[in-house]
């Protein structure tokens, strides 16, 4: 510099100082000015070292343009978790109004066949009220009592340990002899302990006392009722039997017991809590969905406000961040980058779009995305109006192609197929990936279609573009599919909802066709026998029903009484024969109920066992399953009562 | 009107009437903040500019004399080109080497609107080029690694002219 003729071959570019370039290229446009960058470094450092250069070059996405990879993965997750989470809503919320219009159906056909058997009772029902109710009422104080002699356990063992701290305490102080203060006190304090805890002791005693002699009146009354309404109850259990068996598949179908009219009650109150449970469950599930729903928006969104400000920040150091990682993806860009002329194109091919904040382009993405917007198109369009330029940069760019086909490809649709055909073997798995993806979701016609119509796209693009060996001609008509698959995905879900809803439903609805099959089965076994033959048949259909639930046994029992009204007679030995087997099979743990044929069969004697106050507990557990009311069933009496019968008075208003 | 004597590197002397002189600002400053005396016979030492330079700047800054002090440049104006001079025009219609030197003589003098005039000039050949038109007309060099060139030229496609 200091001597200019003694170097007279030093280039320009090191001789003309910063300064003067800067002011050089300040004439110049931006377009020009990016081209200076390409020339050599050292112009590439003046234009980048210059603020009042670099400020006029505005970073923007060209159209169709698919985000930095690093950024892809986040916003792609995001996206996923929202198709996610709206498959989940519409799955949710459509199962939520079966389970609802289920719960309603059952609730209206519990209300109808209970009134159906009340009708038919009359006042059998009114007369067997207040033994049920001293039933409820005999539970409820069983609870009672075995909660207060809990606390009197626990009062007790409290009383045992304080008063082994006196003793302790006593033996200290007689040990020691001399009159410790700290002894003292622990003395005085255990003492206190021991008097309170006795205090409680017996109040425990008192309460449950109190409550076991109120059991014992509930029992009494339970006994006495029993005995002064048996008519009734029999009547509320027996008449109702045949007209039940009538209703036999509808009930079936609702796993609901052949029971008289208060078992059926509890019955019904049982599966419609349980359809409650489902359809509070699938709100919960639902308001779930919407929440992850919501989170993934406001992710996405935050994204791109961190794209915003990235990119911001890349503006005024556009060289230093790692060229690779943007690199990677711009070559996804597809129209000529090849010359300067090309570099209008991405721009100029869609006025509408021309500055579309990434925000937007979010927000937009569904209709974006949209066969008409399709940047898949664009990309066709692109390359048949200038496929000189994208062979011109094929051409360039396979050099330095090599070493970057290493990077994570982006699924970007702007991908030329020229891209492609560079592409390592790491780049064609993960293409055989998206086209495997792309059949599952071609399942539905209108991926089909779309599929279809993109190859009929690559067709005609295929000689605009280059016509490389087989292979990677299978690869490039599924370039466009590729991306598709995930468009339909998102225009699709309503339709994946659906089917998996149908799917599900069709397996319902099978599982319980087999079922009802099953039990016709089982009944037209049944009826359809000889007389000759009826023993055999109803062993074999216990048999059957032995594997099954208690229920089950006792409804083929049920069904063999009713088709065997003519055959009465013959019956009865057989089903005595089958109680007993069952007796002995259900030795132990199995209700005596099933063997007994049924409730209103019992004898109904055998009044309430002593109270012994410990055992009287699961004396009174047998002794409702006599009746037909298990404890549970009783409960769910209760529970009806309470709250869910309200919900029948207000269906029917 | 009073003269100094300027001299270049290569050691030949020039005498120049002062107002002339005085379009660099460098000697402007030189006479009179440093306080050099003109009426002295000192040469004032150029060292950066040779004779053959010197005497072109010195034809430029003769026919400029009596120009007006340019008004304020705003962005806009800075921008154009085609602004120059026929007379410029004419002045700059040198070799590329020449023309190097002057803009870099005239940069060492800081004289604005010669620098001006000649950064306009390089912007035109410059103008509408690309990247290899550019280095062969200039003699650069590419020194770029292979496939540098390809990634800054896809990230340029990301750039665009910011709208004032």
């Amino acid at each position: 510099m200091a001597n200019q003729t003694a170097k007279p071959d030093l280039d320009i570019v090191s001789r003309v100082p910063s300064k003067v370039w800067e002011q050089i290229f300040g004439h110049l446009s931006v377009h020009q000015l990016l081209e200076f960058r390409l020339i050599c470094r050292s112009w590439r450092s003046i234009v980048d070292g210059c603020p009042a250069l670099m400020e006029r070059i505005l970073l923007k996405f060209p159209e169709g343009f698919v985000l930095d990879r690093e950024y892809k993965p986040k916003y792609l997750i995001e996206l996923e978790k929202l198709n996610e989470a709206t498959d989940n809503i519409n799955k949710y919320e459509l199962d939520l109004e079966e389970a609802k219009t289920d719960f309603r159906e059952l609730l209206k056909e519990s209300i109808e066949k209970i009134k159906a058997v009340a009708k038919k009772l009359g006042n059998s029902i009114d007369s067997a009220k207040p033994y049920y109710e001293a039933r409820l009422y005999a539970s409820q104080l069983t609870k009672e009592t075995q909660q207060s002699a809990l606390n009197y356990d626990k009062a007790k063992s409290v009383h045992a340990a304080a008063k082994e701290m006196v003793y302790l305490a006593e033996q200290g102080l007689g040990e020691k002899s001399t009159l410790d203060t700290a002894c003292q006190e622990m003395l005085t304090h255990a003492t206190t302990r021991v008097n309170e805890s006795q205090n409680e002791c017996t109040e425990m005693r008192n309460v449950l006392r109190i409550s076991e002699l109120k059991l014992e009146v509930a029992n009494n009354r339970v006994a006495k009722l029993h005995s002064q309404l048996r008519g009734a109850i029999r009547a509320s259990s027996l008449e109702i039997r045949r007209n039940l068996l009538i209703m036999s598949f509808l009930a079936y179908q609702n796993q609901l017991l052949f029971a008289p009219y208060y078992e059926l009650r509890a019955n019904y109150n049982a599966v419609l809590l349980e359809q409650k449970q489902k359809v509070l469950d699938l709100e919960s599930k639902v308001a779930e969905a919407k929440m992850s729903y919501n989170e993934a928006l406001t992710n996405l969104e935050k994204i791109s406000e961190e794209i915003h400000q990235q990119r911001k920040a890349r503006a005024s150091s556009i060289d230093e961040d790692a060229s690779s990682s943007s690199s990677s993806t711009n070559r996804n860009n597809p129209a000529g980058p090849a010359t300067l002329a090309g570099m209008h194109l991405p721009f100029s091919k869609s006025p509408s779009a021309a500055r579309i904040e990434c925000n937007d382009e979010y927000l937009e993405f569904p209709a974006k995305l949209g066969l008409k917007s399709s940047p898949i198109k664009q990309k066709y369009l692109d390359k048949l109006d200038c496929p000189h330029l994208l062979k011109d940069f094929a051409r360039k760019t396979s050099p330095g192609g090599e070493s970057d086909s290493d990077n994570n490809y982006l699924f970007s649709p702007n991908r030329t197929i020229d891209d492609i055909t560079n592409m390592s073997s790491e780049d064609i798995e993960q293409w055989t990936e998206i086209r495997l993806s792309n059949s599952n979701s071609s399942s539905s016609g209108y991926s089909q279609h779309n599929s279809l119509a993109l190859e009929e796209d690559d067709g005609r693009s295929m000689p605009a573009g280059i016509s490389d060996t087989t292979d990677t001609d299978t690869d490039d008509s599924h370039s466009g599919p590729k991306v598709k698959t995930r468009i339909i995905k998102m225009e699709l879900y309503d339709d994946s909802a659906n089917q998996n809803l149908l799917s599900k439903r069709t397996e319902g609805i099978t599982g319980w066709l087999t079922g009802r099959s099953i039990g016709r089965s089982a009944s037209i076994s049944v009826t359809g026998c000889a007389p000759t033959s009826l023993k055999e048949a109803t062993t074999s259909a216990n048999a059957n029903d032995a594997s099954g639930s208690s229920s089950g046994r006792r409804q083929s029992l049920d069904i063999i009484i009713d088709t065997g009204d003519r055959v009465k007679d013959v019956f009865t030995q057989g089903i005595q024969r089958i109680g007993r087997t069952l007796e002995r099979r259900n030795s132990e743990s199995e209700v005596a109920r099933d063997g007994d044929g049924g409730p209103g069969s019992d004898s109904g004697g055998g009044g309430i066992p002593a109270l012994g106050s410990d055992f009287f507990l699961f004396q009174r557990s047998s002794d409702s399953a006599r009746d037909g009311l298990s404890d549970e069933q009783v409960e769910n009496l209760l529970l009806g009562q309470a709250d869910l019968f309200q919900n029948v008075v207000n269906m029917s208003k | 009107m009073s003269t100094i004597k300027l001299e270049t590197s290569d050691g030949v002397k020039f005498t120049v009437k002062t107002q002339v002189a005085k379009c660099s600002g460098t000697i402007r400053t030189m006479l009179e903040d440093i306080g050099i005396n003109p009426q002295d016979g000192e040469a004032i030492p150029l060292s950066n500019v040779h004779s053959t330079i010197l005497q072109k700047i010195l034809v430029w800054a003769e026919h400029h004399v009596d120009d007006p002090e340019p008004p304020r440049e705003d962005a806009d104006a800075a921008k154009r080109t085609d602004d120059i001079c026929s007379w410029d025009e004419d002045f700059l219609k040198v070799d590329q080497r020449t023309l190097f030197d002057v803009m870099l003589a005239a940069n060492y003098l800081d004289m604005k609107q010669l620098i001006a005039v000649c950064c306009k000039t390089v912007a035109n050949m410059i103008k509408g080029k690309t990247a290899d038109q550019i280095r062969r007309t200039f003699n650069i060099e590419n020194d770029f690694p292979p496939g540098e060139e390809d990634k800054i030229r896809l990230r340029n496609q990301f750039c665009e002219e910011r709208s004032r």
